[in-house]
């Protein structure tokens, strides 16, 4: 039973050794456990709902249940783009896993799509985790502004404790 | 492990959780702490007026004692969790130069955050934002309870008015 769940939010650039490196010397891995999570963009579909009657029918519009999928004009549904775009999140998610896993850790995996901060913080509110452990890129004016800040909105959001480590802290 | 915990504080009810949970951190890590205060010049900084300028130096003097107040406070607090506890006041430095300064002598940096937005943020700037942006170690972040409760009172609202 772990006394720590941490989330660590992982993009997909080098930063995950970072992390892996704090949380070592902050957490025990045997009585801790990491929910690897990472937001995936999200895939771009026909954008196209049907309407469907519903089982009760009638002439009422409300009657008729929105059907949350795109017409398969190419016999692919959109809940199955949406399925592979995740699985391919988690595959890549599983292979830092194993990074992780060599060092002793417990991991889970979670894959989401949409904008990573509020995904970050969903996924903490789920897991009830202790505490949010990520990188941060530190940059600075432009890049800043363009780039936004993922770190920055996670943290001013946060229900819990955020541990932040710079990648490249050792070279400046 | 983390043998040195670094906690800048400001005496406000933000830094006082991030020294709390701190040294609760500290005593499980058995990790040393040592609280920091920085103190702006008034008169750099520009928060005092100029018809205050006589007075400037009795300012000055008064404001170290309240931040030696503030270190003396935490140092107890530190005692009586059981935990080594150092204090440092830094004179005429901004908060998050003075930490930038220090972090380096530091395994591990812990600091409240009020995590303010727009005009608040805008205006207050934020010290958190500015020491994690140069960082070379890894930063904790804590974020006061009275702003979780306004965001979680915000999500109510925007989800109240939503759902009508």
């Amino acid at each position: 039973m772990p006394n720590v769940t941490a989330l660590v939010p992982l993009d997909a650039t080098a930063g995950a050794d970072v992390v892996k490196a704090a949380l070592a010397r902050l957490f025990d891995p045997a009585t801790t456990e990491l929910v690897l999570f990472r937001a995936g963009s999200e895939p771009v579909t026909h954008g196209v709902t049907v309407r469907r009657p519903s089982p009760s029918g009638g002439l009422n519009y409300d009657a008729y249940a929105e059907v949350p999928e795109a017409v398969p004009a190419d016999g692919v549904w959109d809940s199955q783009v949406w399925e592979a775009a995740r699985t391919e999140v988690r595959d890549a998610l599983e292979v830092e896993a194993a990074a992780f896993r060599r060092d002793g850790w417990t991991v889970r995996v979670e894959a989401a799509l949409g904008p990573p901060a509020p995904a970050i913080r969903e996924a903490a509110e789920r897991n009830g985790v202790q505490v949010i452990a990520m990188a941060t890129h530190g940059r600075k004016g432009v890049a800043r502004m363009v780039m936004g800040s993922v770190a920055e909105a996670v943290v001013r959001d946060a229900p819990v404790p955020v541990l932040l480590a710079r990648p490249d802290a050792q070279a400046g | 492990m983390f043998e040195k915990i670094l906690i800048p504080t400001d005496g406000s009810a933000t830094a006082g959780k991030a020294a709390r949970k701190g040294l609760e951190l500290a005593k499980n890590l058995g990790s040393e702490v040592t609280f920091l205060h920085a103190l702006e010049n008034p008169l750099v900084a520009g928060y005092a007026a100029p018809e205050a300028l006589p007075y400037s130096a009795q300012l000055y003097e008064d404001l170290k004692a309240a931040a030696e107040d503030i270190l003396d406070d935490a140092k107890k607090l530190g005692e009586q969790e059981g935990v080594t506890v150092h204090t440092k006041l830094v004179e005429n430095r901004r908060p998050a130069d003075a930490i930038h300064d220090l972090e380096d002598d530091y395994d591990l940096v812990i600091l409240g955050t009020h995590g303010r937005r727009g005009v608040d943020r805008w205006m207050f700037g934020s010290v958190a934002e500015a020491a994690v942006r140069r960082s070379s170690q890894p930063y904790l972040l804590i974020r006061s309870d009275e702003e979780i409760e306004m965001v979680e009172r915000e999500k109510e609202a925007a989800q109240g008015s939503s759902g009508a």
